[in-house]
């Protein structure tokens, strides 16, 4: 199937510049002016991935990307400006309006390489199958009404927090459930009280926080209960290496990774119940299996795949999407977000080795390199850290 | 016969005399007075003129204010017995006692004294001595040689001497010889008309102290008499060192008060520049996104030219080597990879990649050369040449990003002769104006949520009027409020919301253009329909 990229940019030298350089690209592409017209286009035209300048007159690329992704859901949305505004940029990934974004002026095939990297996720996430799956099977883990009014609270820029802390205290199941999450991914938070909790950590960390309160039911299951050890001490982990390697507070966007990246392991277990716990089994019987691997020949699909198909359904962003996909293979990830990739990997790896069980994650250089950093440096780094759960 | 009235000094005006002769008329009954001589006192206490006194009979003078009176003069020029009398009346609002005399059978003597005033008066005078015994100032009367000859108590009190000694002193004892000293004569020359002067004087202990000298010079029979009051100034001085001190820290508060106005004016400079900075990258990323995708493009086709050339020259190698059957198929060859490289695509492209290319350049060029001549103003910070049109359409390529996509902007430039300013400053004037000419109006679209609807427009206007430059800078923004057009130049008052606005911009304009170019700024608004700004700028400052 040939993918479809309509561009929009109020500056014609800059479409212009963009179809030539694509003049051999193995997909389609469309050019308009404004935002109005790319809102004709698409009533007529089958498109893909939208790419829209983000300052143009009348409509806006924030003001298109929300229509569009009102509209045309399927659609990908990817940002394409000369404003390096970091807060917009993470703002912009965080409430889905973009998948990726090219900064401009772009490097030489950055605009292809990002279309491919987008391309190549799409394709993942558009299983059909586990699509299918998802849809018919009943045991998945349903979202409750609360997150959804929070989610809608969340994206509407006039509500205030306080609304947001009001609409959580009302349900204490999901209040005790989203505390017990706070505590224990997070360094340093430590509360009672919902307030104090959204207030510290923002709330951008809310979505994924609830999502993750939904899904880790509490129960009794070994193995489940263990998982939720392992994805909580991979966040915190994932905060702290991030934190030591960029020397910077870890960004909003990326601070929940860690929480939901195993998610699809969770999800196999509620649908397969004994017989992926079976799985696990051997997997801790035999550490040298590849545990995708053995998903890939019992179930038809690995973890990471149901899980990300799962998160980008769930609408979270494309960063917490791509993680839950590629965290075992960081050499895969799109450039947009290798780094948080990554660190993952890195955290989920140390993460088991912290746990004392025979579960071990394979490590690979690759994500050392593409961080600058040696395995002793952040065996060096996490030596005095305590790893409680 | 004449008689001399000598009046006291003193009494003046409250003792008035006169002297009559009497008149005994043949029938023994009837009595007259015929005035010899009054005092000009005597007119003043019965407010009368000297031509009455004459003409008018004392008795009927003095009846007018008590008929008595008559009866009273008769009987005492009656009694051979009686040399003097007594009465009292009132004059209007004066008390007046009155003693009469009898000189001889023939004339009489009225004296007529204001008591009340009289009294008053002689109070007032213990009053003085009182106030000049208890004075805190030295009270000094000297001869024209320097000898003291008289002191008040005070004096004692502050040179620590007795009377006695004091009055065996010349000046000259007590008065400490400093460099810029008026001599003696010299006072005493100046003091005939009164002499105000700064001294030192000594004290018993040897001790001195500042004192400020208030003379005067009184004649009298053979000399003058120099009264001087003395006041110590010790506190005076040491007042006059607080108040310079007091006056030093104010300049250096003043001064730093300024050095923190430099600063705020830099910071707000900083301010605009910050908020434009990200507008600029902007409007340079464009033409550069652009150019250098159109480069690497280049770089492909030319890629794609090689491998075709090369296929070319393949064949003429081939058709030089005489493989002639080979023709046909190798012109095939060709084709398809003249095809691929879509050659023909490439050329019909060319040319406008390159008039892409050199207009993308060309506006990179422009910004850098505009940012070049803004910064350039910036850092000189010097009164120099300066054209305000082209001052505006500098800060109007720099700003243009930050506005383009809320307003149009028209420019109506007239010729203008260059000014002498410190450009970096009315730079940043402009700069100021034109931004919140734009918040305004992106303001009013977002309050009335007319996005799309109304287009914003903002007209700079420049010309000449009474030897000054002008501009004026109008929107149709938001407009301010009647109860806040007295206070937008007022340091730190903003509408914006906390964090957007500095409340600076405006007040450090109004200190730029009112105080440091002598020029006028003036702005007119509407709520909700617009404002308009004018700046004018004096075209002689030195």
């Amino acid at each position: 199937m040939e993918y479809s990229v309509l561009f929009v940019d109020d500056d014609k030298s800059i479409l212009k510049s963009i179809r030539r350089e694509l003049m051999d690209a193995d997909f389609e592409t469309s050019f308009v002016e404004s935002g109005e017209e790319a809102l004709k286009f698409l009533q007529d035209n089958k498109v893909d991935i939208i790419v829209s300048d983000m300052m143009m007159p009348n409509m806006d690329g924030s003001e298109l990307l929300k229509r569009v992704k009102g509209l045309y859901p399927d659609v990908v949305k990817v940002v394409l400006s000369g404003y390096a505004d970091q807060k917009m940029i993470f703002k912009l990934i965080n409430s889905n309006l973009a998948k990726a974004f090219i900064n401009k002026p772009w490097k030489e095939n950055e605009l292809t390489e990002t279309i491919h990297d987008i391309i190549e996720i799409n394709e993942k996430l558009n299983n059909v199958d586990i699509k299918e799956m998802i849809n018919s099977s009943n045991k998945l883990p349903t979202l409750s009404t609360i997150h959804t009014e929070i989610s809608l609270l969340i994206e509407d820029e006039s509500s205030e927090v306080d609304d947001i802390i009001k609409l959580i205290n009302t349900d204490q199941v999901i209040a005790s459930k989203i505390l017990r999450v706070v505590n224990s991914a997070f360094y340093g938070v430590k509360t009672a009280s919902i307030k104090t909790a959204v207030l510290n950590l923002g709330l951008t960390y809310l979505k994924a926080i609830i999502i993750t309160s939904q899904v880790f039911d509490l129960s009794n299951d070994f193995y489940e209960n263990l998982l939720w050890k392992h994805s909580s001490l991979t966040n915190k982990l994932t905060i702290s290496i991030y934190e030591y390697i960029y020397k910077k507070k870890i960004p909003d966007i990326y601070a929940t990774a860690g929480l939901l990246h195993d998610i699809g392991k969770v999800v196999l277990f509620k649908i397969f119940e004994g017989k992926y716990n079976k799985a696990l089994l051997i997997k801790e019987d035999n550490p040298e299996i590849i545990l995708s691997i053995s998903e890939k020949n019992t179930f038809n699909f690995s973890h990471e795949e149901i899980g990300s198909i799962l998160l980008n359904y769930w609408d979270l962003p494309a960063s917490i999407v791509e993680v839950a996909l590629n965290h075992h293979n960081p050499e895969k990830s799109s450039k947009q977000f290798k780094d948080i990739v990554c660190v993952v990997h890195l955290a989920d790896y140390y993460s088991w080795k912290n746990l004392n069980t025979n579960f071990r994650a394979e490590v690979k250089e690759e994500a050392f390199n593409y961080l600058e950093v040696t395995e002793n440096e952040i065996n060096e780094f996490l030596k005095n850290k305590i790893f409680e759960v | 016969m004449s008689i001399q009235i000598n009046n006291t000094p003193v009494e003046g005006l409250l003792m008035g005399t006169a002297v009559h002769k009497i008149i005994q008329f043949s029938n023994d009954i009837e009595i007259g007075f015929e005035c010899v001589n009054a005092d000009n006192a005597f007119q003043h206490i019965l407010g009368v003129s000297k031509e009455e006194i004459c003409e008018i009979s004392l008795i009927t003078l003095l009846a007018e204010f008590d008929a008595n009176l008559i009866g009273f003069y008769k009987d005492f020029v009656m009694n051979d017995e009686e040399v003097s009398t007594e009465f009292y009346l009132n004059i209007s609002d004066k008390q007046i006692k009155a003693n009469l005399m009898k000189i001889n059978k023939e004339y009489i003597i009225t004296q007529l004294i204001d008591i009340k005033t009289h009294s008053e008066l002689i109070n007032n005078i213990s009053k003085y001595e009182t106030l000049l015994k208890n004075s805190t100032d030295i009270i000094l009367a000297t001869k024209d040689s320097g000898e003291i000859i008289d002191c008040n108590e005070q004096a004692l009190k502050e040179y620590g001497y007795s009377r006695e000694e004091l009055l065996n002193f010349n000046i000259l004892d007590i008065r400490r010889s400093i460099p810029g000293n008026l001599t003696i004569e010299q006072i005493y020359i100046a003091v005939d008309k009164g002499l105000i002067f700064e001294d030192v004087h000594s004290r018993r202990d040897g001790t001195t102290f500042p004192v400020e000298i208030r003379a005067v010079g009184i004649e009298i029979e053979g000399g003058r008499i120099f009264y001087s009051i003395i006041r110590d100034i010790t506190k005076g001085k040491n007042l006059i060192e607080d108040l310079n001190k007091k006056n030093q820290e104010l300049v250096s508060a003043l001064d730093q008060l300024k050095e923190t106005q430099i600063q705020l004016m830099n910071e707000d400079k900083m301010a605009s520049i910050g908020k434009l900075s990200a507008g600029i990258a902007h409007e340079i990323n464009n033409p550069l996104g652009f150019v250098l995708s159109n480069f690497n493009t280049l770089k492909k086709y030319i890629s794609k030219f090689s491998s075709t050339i090369e296929a070319y020259r393949n064949l003429k190698t081939k058709l030089d080597n005489n493989y002639r059957t080979l023709l046909s198929q190798g012109l095939d060859e060709i084709e398809e990879i003249d095809k691929k490289n879509k050659i023909d695509y490439i050329f019909r492209d060319l040319e406008e990649l390159f008039s892409d290319t050199d207009e993308g350049l060309d506006r990179i060029r422009k910004i850098v050369l505009a940012l070049r001549s803004f910064s350039h103003e910036s850092i000189s910070g010097e009164f120099e040449e300066y054209d305000l049109n082209e001052g505006i359409k500098n800060t109007l390529i720099i700003v243009k990003n930050e506005i383009k996509y809320n307003c149009d902007i028209k420019t109506n430039l007239a010729s203008l002769p260059t000014i002498n300013v410190i450009g970096s400053e009315i730079n940043q004037v402009l700069l100021n104006t034109i931004i919140n000419a734009s918040h305004a109006i992106k303001e009013k679209i977002e309050k009335y949520n007319i996005k799309g609807e109304q287009h914003g427009e903002i007209i700079i206007t420049t010309y000449c009027e009474n030897n000054c430059v002008c501009f004026s800078i109008e929107d149709n923004g938001i407009g301010i409020a009647k109860e806040n057009i007295n206070k937008i130049f007022e340091p730190f008052f903003t509408t914006k919301p906390v964090g957007l606005g500095t409340g600076l911009g405006l007040s450090i304009s109004y200190e730029i253009i009112k105080n440091k170019h002598k020029g006028e700024i003036d702005i007119e608004s509407t709520l909700g329909v617009g404002t308009k700004i004018t700046i004018k700028l004096p075209q002689l400052l030195k």
